[in-house]
């Protein structure tokens, strides 16, 4: 067994039952829908993908929030049972959470102190620990002089600061996976660098796996090494981070790069070229590739009737696309 | 006056001057807002003064807390009760708005004259009403054109952003995201403005989606001529839509340049600080960071105000500096002191 890796999805599937009138089975909702993928220890990915692509879903699946209807999780050398209490306990004490709003993730009337403590309550450190924890994980994410900072309220805190605070809290139980729920979208662009840094420090110190999730990727491609990206509940490309910004194969990761604009005085009176639709319906997915109805190079006869498996064009380069049969 | 006449108007005069010889649309001169607290007075505005040139987008950029939306609802006297201090002169179309009364501001200037799109794309619409309705409201409401005209103007604005007609007669919760901010911009361009603020308009949306918002807006300032004020704190988007680029920070505008120049090459510290704080995709740069935070704006510094974080302060920043001209850009800092 390879003892290096955090975490292991083969084939997970997460619906969500419909029902009418409360009763009758109306359809599911496909929210993830067959992703597969290997994390190692001391390595970042970041899940790219829109809103509505499923990646919310697919984060709470990992943090045993949402119940995986099909496929197989395997969380640092343990087969989860979403059945069995005590693994999802096991669970949510090995993976740290960082939420995206850090102000609506903290209660704003608990100071800093009490908010770090409700984890090692409810996780049972016994209490002569706890102080101790607290005190590490307030300097780990440099929230010096620790003295200064136990006694404030969340409101007190700048923006950078309340999102460190939430980072010391996903820390504090010591996991072995974080998952950030993007992590940096509420912050001022001169801190969220700061923030990333300091993600990417704690990743290296403490040997984590750390997923990101979010629709902006020139932001954490310095802070990541592989990057998924989800399209319509699957992973449609999945490979090392430059790779994907350089060499994009899925029709698709090449028009979200496309969208993405970098901050050149060229833009102005540039048009984009973006493709007319929207993402499909999670309920009734379009048969075939989810993206032909918008693709540009969709091959007659092939993307539209059949699902495209993983190809692996260039190695350790995989994408669900026909083009590279 | 029909909205036909108005568009070529618009073309007609682009034609006459495309560099924009004639006067500014609107100017803004020494615009200070404060507000009232229980902590004390915010000064959430400090003696901002610009010229936004017909035709032109002008982008003003900046983090949280900058008083980048004040200015916005400053120039549009969209303000809150709390308000401590509101002077300066909003010059449109060479008048002195703001020696207008408050009656007559809201019947000739705000939505006739200037028209803004809101943050909150999400919520800024009504749940219970239809999209046509809302959209043809501001026509509704003024009496000035008969309930037909108003619904066919709206039609010719929905197909403008890019909706289909079918869509007017759907709820707010009946659209996707990018629609309904095209059916609030639909809203802000009925009446023909000569200039739209637009605050945060694509912050809450996919990159796809704002990317194709962007396409819109940059086909609709060609097509008609307006002048945009695009408020935004997301730099990358913020260089689709300018032609000139206002950077504030503490209240204060810190620089005003061209956007070809900004973007390649800004002046004042912070600008460039902030600058290489954006992470972008295909150029190879490690992103930084700042250093420290905004001082507050209850009580400010009384020198520089981006002095405490600054990599190259020296003694003159314990002073305020004025604002330098530096060939055609303006700087508010003392290393741009001539002689």
């Amino acid at each position: 067994m390879d003892n290096n890796k955090v975490l292991s999805l083969k084939g997970v599937r997460t619906y969500f039952e419909l029902k009418r009138w409360g009763f009758l089975h109306a359809g599911y909702v496909r929210a993830v829908d067959g992703v597969s993928f290997d994390l190692s220890r001391g390595e970042a990915v970041t899940i790219v993908g829109e809103s509505g692509s499923g990646k919310t879903t697919l984060l709470r699946t990992i943090l045993g929030l949402a119940k995986m209807t099909d496929g197989e999780m395997i969380f640092g050398g343990r087969k989860l049972d979403y059945n069995n209490s005590q693994d999802l306990t096991w669970l949510r004490w090995q993976v740290g959470f960082v939420q995206q709003d850090p102000y609506g993730a903290t209660a704003p009337f608990m100071n800093v102190h009490r908010i770090l403590s409700e984890p090692l309550i409810v996780n049972k450190v016994p209490k002569h620990e706890r102080g101790q924890r607290i005190r590490e994980a307030l300097e780990e994410v440099r929230l010096i002089p620790v003295d200064d900072f136990l006694h404030k309220f969340p409101h007190m805190l700048s923006g950078g600061q309340q999102q460190r605070l939430v980072v010391a809290r996903a820390l504090l139980l010591r996991p072995m996976l974080i998952v950030a729920d993007e992590p940096v979208s509420m912050l001022d662009a001169s801190v969220r660098v700061e923030v990333l840094e300091l993600m990417a420090k704690i990743q290296k110190d403490y040997n984590l796996g750390v997923i990101y999730i979010t629709h902006d990727l020139s932001s954490v491609r310095y802070f990541s090494q592989r990057a998924f990206v989800m399209y319509a509940a699957k992973l449609v490309e999945k490979a090392d981070v430059n790779e994907i910004v350089n060499n994009p194969l899925h029709p698709y990761t090449q028009v979200l790069l496309n969208a993405i604009p970098d901050p050149e005085p060229e833009n102005v009176g540039r048009f984009k070229d973006i493709p007319a639709g929207e993402p499909p319906s999670l309920i009734k997915p379009p048969p075939g590739c989810r993206f032909h109805p918008r693709c540009s190079r969709k091959i007659e006869g092939l993307c539209d009737t059949e699902e495209p498996p993983e190809f692996e064009p260039r190695p350790n380069h995989f994408t669900e696309c026909w083009l590279y049969k | 006056m029909t909205s036909m006449r108005r568009q070529k108007q618009a073309t007609a005069e682009r034609g006459r001057s495309p560099d924009g010889t004639e006067g500014p649309v609107l100017k803004v001169e020494d615009l200070t807002l404060y507000f009232r607290s229980i902590a004390g007075v915010v000064q959430a505005v400090e003696g901002v003064s610009f010229e936004l040139t017909r035709g032109r987008s002008l982008t003003i950029i900046g983090e949280s807390g900058c008083g980048k939306t004040s200015l916005a609802r400053a120039v549009l006297r969209l303000l809150p009760k709390n308000v401590h201090t509101y002077r300066g002169r909003v010059i449109l179309n060479g008048v002195d708005v703001m020696k207008f009364g408050e009656e007559r501001f809201r019947k000739e200037v705000r939505w006739r004259k200037m028209s803004m799109v809101s943050q909150a794309a999400m919520n800024a619409l009504n749940p219970v009403l239809k999209v046509g309705y809302q959209v043809a409201e501001p026509l509704l409401l003024d009496h000035r054109m008969g309930k037909k005209d108003a619904y066919r103007r709206a039609r010719e604005v929905f197909s403008l952003v890019g909706i289909p007609e079918a869509f007017m007669e759907r709820y707010s919760f009946e659209l996707s995201g990018g629609m309904r901010q095209r059916a609030i911009l639909a809203m802000a361009l009925i009446t023909d403005p000569d200039i739209i603020i637009l605050d945060e308009p694509t912050s809450a949306l996919d990159v796809l989606t704002q990317a194709n918002i962007m396409n819109t807006l940059k086909k609709i300032k060609q097509d008609l001529g307006l002048s945009f004020m695009l408020i935004t704190h997301d730099i990358a988007t913020s260089s689709e839509l300018a032609d000139e680029v206002i950077c504030m920070y503490a209240g204060q505008l810190v620089e005003h340049s061209d956007g070809q120049r900004f973007y390649r090459e800004p002046l004042h510290p912070y600008s460039q600080k902030l600058m290489a704080s954006v992470p972008t995709l295909r150029i190879e740069k490690k992103p930084e960071f700042i250093p420290g935070r905004p001082p507050s704006l209850l009580n400010p510094p009384t020198g520089c105000r981006f002095a405490d974080r600054c990599h190259r302060r020296f003694e003159r920043c314990d002073e305020e500096p004025p604002l330098f001209e530096h060939g055609e850009e303006t700087v508010k800092c003392w290393l741009y002191e001539k002689g």
